[in-house]
């Protein structure tokens, strides 16, 4: 696939196929997340892997349980956010973020990936962050889906959860996001952007 | 160029030729930033295009002095990486790093852009903003651009006010993701001298 094309069509998916995804593929997503750039050279990240199915579940439990926290607390400003709605939509659509319904397919995707940024590494977030987006396309280049979440991370409570879940307790790691991953089952509508101009500032 | 073998032969390039990055290119370039995936649509990011020869010498002097003090700061650890050269080589190639001129280029490119994150509006403002900054370096790529993304400058808080300042978002509604010298380039890495580890060195599969 071409790069602006796989750009410009990749979407968040949040609902899959029940269909394994083959450990070539996981594998040559990852090495693509592994090109991006990175200071010094160090690579500073850990990529794992989750198919275990209880362990699935407890990273999705975690995740839920903070979509519910988070988006109680700013049910106000997301209202506000959706005024364009009809009432009848904007309210099913709250009900999906405050119920914590919006983050019920990490409990059914086949492969959760947990991104772990080594924080004695500088700027490793942001390293992490471009093999997530590296990650994304190649996955959509291949024909599977993916879903960036790091509702389970913004807690430092419910990070460090998921960080000892998966063995990584010490504190220099960070998880960079638990990305839902498997074969799509859904074809989400256009997303929507400012116009380019918009967020270009000349000097 | 297909997607993957783009990845793989995206290199960081720190000299350009002296020739203009058309208008339309910067824009295609920034287009493809925007599509990067950010929590609840805020896209809490904006880019900075700066052709302005002055705004680009005060900010190449940030990041040299930037990057000297942080490298300064770790001169011994240096000496040790770099222990497989000879003391000669391994001297010089520290004193580029501590004196700061491995900065020293960012003025030479024809533009810099300059990546911010909102950070008020969103937690998330600074991971989507470097998702949109790698798909800007990889849609360089394939424009035949070249491109390399430096924060060195923006190490520490007071760098990045001093980035903030020069460019006109001296507000703490904003923070320096990345400082991007662009322009078509002047110079080829070999792919090879891009070394990562194994992959199965960075997955855990459990």
């Amino acid at each position: 696939m071409e790069l602006f094309e796989a750009i410009k069509t990749r979407k968040s998916i949040r609902k899959f196929k029940d269909k394994p995804v083959e450990k070539e593929k996981i594998i040559k997503i990852i090495e693509a997340a592994t090109l991006a750039p990175n200071s010094e050279n160090k690579q500073p990240w850990k990529f794992v892997v989750v198919q275990d199915k209880d362990k699935k579940k407890e990273i999705a439990k975690i995740s839920i349980l903070g979509g519910i926290k988070r988006y109680t607390s700013i049910k106000d400003e997301l209202n506000e956010k959706f005024k364009a709605m009809e009432d009848e939509n904007r309210k099913k659509l709250l009900d999906r973020f405050v119920s914590g319904e919006l983050f019920h397919f990490l409990l059914e995707c086949p492969v959760q990936v947990v991104v772990l940024a080594d924080n004695n590494i500088i700027y490793a977030v942001h390293s992490c962050s471009a093999a997530i987006q590296n990650l994304s396309l190649a996955a959509h280049a291949l024909g599977l889906g993916s879903c960036w979440t790091m509702i389970g991370s913004i807690n430092s409570k419910n990070e460090k959860k998921i960080r000892k879940l998966v063995g990584y307790p010490e504190d220099n790691w960070k998880i960079a996001g638990v990305l839902a991953l498997g074969y799509p089952d859904q074809d989400p509508n256009p997303r929507k952007r400012k116009p380019v101009e918009e967020v270009i500032d000349w000097q | 160029m297909e997607l993957l073998e783009l990845m793989k032969s995206r290199r960081s390039i720190r000299k350009y030729q002296n020739k203009e990055v058309e208008k339309e290119k910067i824009q295609k370039i920034i287009e493809a930033a925007i599509w990067a995936p950010n929590a609840e649509n805020d896209q809490p990011w904006k880019f900075i295009v700066i052709r302005d020869q002055h705004k680009m010498d005060l900010i190449q002097d940030v990041s040299v002095k930037g990057a000297a003090d942080f490298f300064f700061a770790q001169k011994e650890h240096l000496m040790e990486k770099f222990k497989g050269l000879d003391l000669e080589r391994r001297k010089k190639l520290v004193l580029q790093f501590t004196s700061g001129e491995f900065f020293a280029f960012i003025n030479t490119a024809p533009v810099l852009i300059v990546v911010l994150a909102e950070i008020d509006k969103t937690p998330y403002a600074i991971p989507s903003a470097s998702a949109a900054c790698q798909n800007m370096l990889l849609m360089a790529h394939e424009l035949g651009l070249g491109a390399v993304w430096t924060v060195i400058g923006a190490v520490d808080n007071t760098n990045r006010e001093k980035v903030k300042k020069i460019i006109g978002f001296d507000n703490p509604k904003w923070d320096v993701v990345a400082i991007v010298p662009l322009g078509y380039p002047a110079e080829s890495p070999s792919v090879k001298g891009r070394m990562r580890k194994p992959v199965e060195d960075a997955i855990d599969w459990q």
